[in-house]
């Protein structure tokens, strides 16, 4: 990678990162707050569900 | 693990999920149903998280493979597809030699959401080429490709060359990201 090549590759990283950031930064909504508080109200049936963690849902 | 301890980690991981939804539905409703699909289920299968792993990435990849599976449901593939880009991207930014985030996060919204994904976790989160795949379901050819093509499609929209520094004229978010850090990894 030139250096050029290389210069353009961090300013474009570095962007990247400020708009997630700035993303990250953002207050969660009523919404997922109120979701998080009554987790526990949510049945826990353990292991053996859909493997969403897996490869389901791996675009073509 | 315990699931108070659990519920914690998750919690400490909300605002971050959050932005990883943003990168991919680029709407905020869009990425609160996101993210609240992809609490409830890591939730319901937490007793299969294997404690001390990367939680962040297990989430990580709940998030993306509900993405696209819904994503996929609702057969919205014409305009993300890859290949459509160059036509989108060619509008000169307003101010010559200057890149305000905003244009920048207007090129990025235009991009493919495969290439939003591993620009996100390579580029912005610095996550390495091989955990990024593992994250996607996809190989490590795959993910520099998409990488590249990412990089490439946001240095012509933005007609960066590299001989110059993007100067952040966006000032105020500028002082929120260099207060913070860039810790979201």
């Amino acid at each position: 990678m030139s250096p050029t090549e290389k210069t353009l590759q961090t300013q474009i990283d570095d962007n990247l990162r400020r708009i997630f950031d700035e993303d990250a930064q953002t207050e969660l909504p009523d919404r997922l707050l109120k979701l998080l508080e009554r987790l526990d109200e949510v049945p826990a049936p353990g292991k053996g569900l859909s493997d969403d963690a897996g490869t389901d849902g791996e675009p073509a | 693990m315990r699931r108070e301890d659990a519920k914690a980690e998750l919690i400490g991981h909300m605002k971050v999920l959050r932005a990883f939804a943003m990168s991919l539905t680029r709407n905020s409703a869009a990425a609160e149903d996101l993210v609240q699909d992809t609490v409830l289920k890591a939730w319901t299968k937490m007793d299969g998280f294997e404690e001390g792993s990367n939680m962040r990435a297990w989430l990580f990849t709940i998030l993306r493979n509900t993405f696209y599976s819904d994503r996929r449901k609702a057969a919205r593939e014409a305009e993300d597809a890859d290949g459509v880009l160059a036509g989108q991207l060619a509008e000169k930014p307003a101010h010559d030699g200057r890149l305000q985030l905003a244009d920048f996060r207007a090129a990025f919204d235009r991009l493919p959401p495969e290439q939003r994904e591993v620009l996100t976790l390579v580029g912005a989160l610095q996550y390495s080429y091989e955990e990024a795949a593992q994250m996607c379901g996809v190989k490590v050819g795959t993910v520099k490709s998409r990488l590249n093509r990412g990089r490439e499609a946001l240095a012509v929209a933005l007609h960066l060359d590299g001989d110059g520094p993007i100067e952040m004229t966006d000032a105020v978010t500028h002082g929120v990201v260099t207060a913070n850090g860039s810790s979201a990894a």
